[in-house]
């Protein structure tokens, strides 16, 4: 590499510094390619004990105390949350508990429910000889009986899992809304 | 010799060089590159953040051959720094050298 080559690459390796430092930096590299010359060596030699280019405009910039460009450290800013987010975010929990409070109220009613029908059902089983001339409208009550459990049951079923599905995806919206706003 | 021994006494050896006398950027870069064989350009930006970190000022003289050639002269708080590296050196070549030779500092 000749003197211009190895100058031309440093200044532009060293393209994030402002202008006049790259000037002073390519100016006193320069010198040093005059002093070395009339040592007699030739430019090629010179450049070669220089050392790579690309090192010596790493150095450079490393040991420039001025800050580089904001976009060649962070990618984007952050989005912000703004006041009215958290504020609305309050409000949709201010709604949320009392409906979550509501439904567990609801599935804990239909679970004592199912063990009570269950439980009237099993006794009627096992008292069946008592029952007499009641035994007809007894063997109807408690087939209504089952289904009536089954129904309890995939109600119960269902509400659970849809409190768990709607809760965790209420959660997920709500921080988003706190940390990074609408 | 290891690449990382000489980078972390290089300001120290810079600094050093221009105890004695003021001195250019070719001849600095010149005769230390041949005592611990170093790239010529190793010590360039030494001497620029050196500058920036006000431990040496610079100032430009005719020479009688050739441009005017940027002079490097050390400051008052660049001899405070020196002292200090020279006895940070001191005390670390010691333990380093009773460290590698197995004998028990202290």
């Amino acid at each position: 590499m000749n003197k211009k080559e190895y100058l031309d690459l440093l200044s532009k390796e060293l393209g994030a510094l402002p202008y006049n430092d790259v000037k002073e930096i390519t100016d006193e590299i320069d010198a040093h390619f005059e002093m070395a010359k009339q040592e007699g060596k030739s430019e090629e030699q010179i450049s070669d004990d220089l050392g790579d280019v690309h090192e010596l405009a790493k150095s450079y910039i490393n040991c420039t105390p001025y800050k580089l460009p904001q976009v060649l450290k962070d990618k984007e800013p952050k989005k912000k949350s703004s006041t009215w987010a958290k504020i609305f975010s309050i409000a949709i929990c201010c709604v949320a508990v009392p409906i979550t409070c509501l439904w567990v109220w609801f599935d804990v009613g239909l679970a004592t429910k199912i063990i009570a029908s269950s439980s009237v059902f099993v006794l009627r089983l096992t008292n069946f000889g008592n029952y007499g001339a009641y035994k007809f409208a007894v063997i109807m009550n408690q087939i209504g009986s089952i289904f009536y459990v089954i129904f309890l049951g995939c109600l119960l079923y269902f509400g659970i899992r849809l409190l768990i599905a709607a809760g965790k995806k209420f959660i997920r919206f709500n921080r988003k809304l706190w940390t990074r706003g609408f | 010799m290891n690449i990382q021994f000489k980078k972390g006494v290089l300001d120290m050896c810079v600094l050093a060089m221009l105890r004695e006398k003021d001195s250019y950027g070719y001849d600095i870069a010149d005769s230390l590159s041949k005592k611990i064989m170093l790239a010529d350009g190793t010590v360039y930006p030494i001497l620029r953040k050196l500058a920036a970190d006000g431990m040496v000022s610079t100032y430009l003289m005719e020479s009688q051959n050739g441009p005017p050639r940027k002079y490097y002269h050390l400051t008052e708080s660049g001899k405070n720094t020196l002292e200090e590296y020279i006895k940070d050196w001191e005390e670390f070549n010691k333990v380093v050298t009773g460290i590698i030779g197995g004998q028990d500092i202290e």
